[in-house]
């Protein structure tokens, strides 16, 4: 089989730190190797935001810790590091592609490893369009941030409009008890008489 | 034929700029990672802006539709405009 250059982005849990980042690259490391290829580059985006949620067995993902691995080997090698991250739960999308049909110098012991910031895109805060925020505007994410804040926020606010319209239903129930509840059910029942009257008399008419 | 030429005082019929594909001035590929670039051939809706509007020739478009895809697939960039 021909030697290509081969790079594969992939998407990691985002509750990854550095060292199970490390452990996951080593491991895929350890697949590109059996099959006489070799890890040249191991390029960190960190953790960034997704266009949209993905979902993987039950788990909705909203942010995700992306890698870029660049590596020589043989169409044998990318096939068999997909299978493997299809197999783990650490991984939640990946992509393999070509980047040059040579096949590039695999003397290096070690992988190189960098840390690059790519621009996110986001929809604007008054709702028109998109924007790309530049890696120096960016927040830095916390660990509290991979839960979403709206969706914390929704059932609290839920909550609160509720509260207010049951106790004012009950303020007014207990207020009148007496007066409310006949006014409710008198006001009704005139009507069917007189209709029903009316439509005798219609009827004898 | 007369009332055809511009009159005197009249300003002249201003044509827009020519438009040129960026990525043949700059001689630079299309990548599927170059979100910054990507950004500028979607629309606000998150769809491949046509042609006519960019300016990219017809090599540099088919390259763009299929990066654009590419990064719609690594949730670089979205499909659609999100759900509010």
């Amino acid at each position: 089989m021909k030697t290509r250059k081969y790079e594969t982005l992939l998407i990691a849990r985002p509750e990854f730190e550095k060292e199970q980042i490390e452990d996951l690259v080593k491991r895929l490391s350890e697949r590109i190797e059996r099959n006489q290829g070799k890890l040249l580059e191991v390029s960190d985006w960190g953790l960034r935001k997704l266009a949209y949620p993905i979902r993987l067995r039950g788990e909705k993902f909203f942010y995700g810790r992306y890698l870029l691995l660049v590596y020589g080997g043989t169409g044998r090698a990318v096939k068999e590091l997909e299978d493997y991250m299809k197999l783990i739960d650490d991984t939640f999308r990946f992509n393999s592609y070509v980047v040059s049909e040579e096949a590039p110098t695999m003397d290096q012991a070690e992988p190189v490893w960098r840390e690059e910031v790519v621009p996110e895109l986001r929809l604007r805060d008054d709702g028109e369009g998109l924007e790309v925020i530049e890696p120096s505007k960016q927040r830095k994410l916390s660990k509290e941030d991979l839960y979403r804040p709206k969706a914390a926020e929704k059932p609290a606010v839920v909550e609160a409009g509720e509260t207010p319209a049951k106790a004012a239903a009950e303020a007014q129930s207990a207020a009148i008890p007496g007066q409310a509840a006949p006014s409710e059910t008198s006001a009704p029942e005139p009507v069917k008489p007189e209709s029903a009257s009316e439509n005798d008399d219609s009827k004898e008419e | 034929m007369a009332n055809m030429e511009p009159e005197a005082g009249e300003r002249r019929k201003q044509y827009p700029r020519r438009k040129v594909c960026r990525f043949c001035q700059e001689k630079s590929q299309v990548n599927y990672k170059d979100v910054r670039t990507l950004c500028f051939y979607i629309s606000e809706h998150a769809k491949i802006l046509p042609r006519r509007m960019t300016g990219t020739c017809a090599k540099h478009q088919r390259l763009l539709a299929k990066e654009i895809k590419k990064a719609r697939i690594m949730a670089l960039l979205p499909y659609g405009p999100p759900h509010i």
